[in-house]
């Protein structure tokens, strides 16, 4: 009987994870104009590839992976469910920027703002908000 | 509509990863004119209406998420009845929110819609 010959390394497998983003983006290149219920522009994919290419530059793996969703004037939301905030950043891929919003639903307390996403510091600072939520939640 | 009506929400397939709905599902689109479209559940159930949804209207539904007519106002957000569109609509008004608010009520109604569990799941 052969025996299957192996080529070096491929016998390793990576489990990739639920929330991939770069795989969520690529899935979104499907969406055609009128996706929603005949509303809902299509994402341009090459802002969906900026955005995977930033996700992955910039996105330390120590934080949660957010979830993805289309938004229907052609952008792309990012969400974040690190009890008890609820987090999203919704971009507007031509204009590489992002509306940032975070509710406590225990405090009820809110906050909001704008970032430039072509701006590294902006990046940094979004990504110190969720390292704080994350690590005041493990502190729990 | 009164506190206790459960005011039916369709959710698109796009708006769930992972079993995980967006909070975009309680939040009015631009085009929407700050109006959210719900179904009467004093008049329809859940299943009906996405069964309306998807087939008399032809429409792209998931499945169904609920919030009260009570947690609307709670959240300062009338709820109107607006059978001209079809007899069981009905809408959340967002009119006047800024997009902070109409962010923060959104995510507050799918908390609480979630509480509740889906109504139906096709």
């Amino acid at each position: 009987m052969d025996t299957p010959s192996k080529t070096p390394g491929t016998e390793r497998t990576t489990l990739l994870d639920p929330l991939d983003v770069p795989t969520r983006l690529e899935g979104l290149k499907a969406l055609r104009n009128g996706w929603l219920n005949g509303r809902g522009i299509a994402p341009v994919p090459a802002g969906l590839d900026w955005l995977a290419l930033e996700i992955k530059t910039r996105y330390p793996e120590e934080l949660p992976l957010p979830y993805v969703y289309p938004v229907a004037e052609g952008g792309v939301r990012l969400e974040w469910s690190i009890t008890p905030h609820e987090v999203s950043l919704e971009i507007d891929l031509s204009q590489k920027s992002g509306e940032w919003h975070a509710l406590n639903l225990d405090t009820d307390v809110d906050e909001s703002r704008t970032l430039n996403l072509v701006d590294a510091a902006a990046w940094a600072w979004m990504i110190h908000r969720l390292s704080e939520m994350v690590g005041a939640t493990s502190r729990d | 509509v009164t506190d206790e009506t459960l005011l039916l929400r369709q959710v698109h397939p796009a708006f769930i990863q992972n079993d995980r709905p967006s909070s975009q599902v309680f939040r009015p689109t631009p085009k929407d004119e700050h109006k959210l479209s719900v179904y009467d559940g004093d008049m329809i159930t859940a299943e009906q209406s996405w069964q309306h949804f998807t087939g008399d209207l032809g429409y792209r539904s998931a499945g169904v998420l609920a919030v009260t007519g009570r947690e609307c106002t709670e959240q300062s957000l009338p709820v109107v009845s607006s059978p001209e569109v079809f007899k069981e609509h009905a809408h959340i008004d967002f009119s006047g929110c800024t997009a902070s608010q109409i962010e923060k009520k959104g995510k507050k109604l799918l908390a609480a819609a979630l509480v509740r569990g889906w109504q139906y799941r096709a």
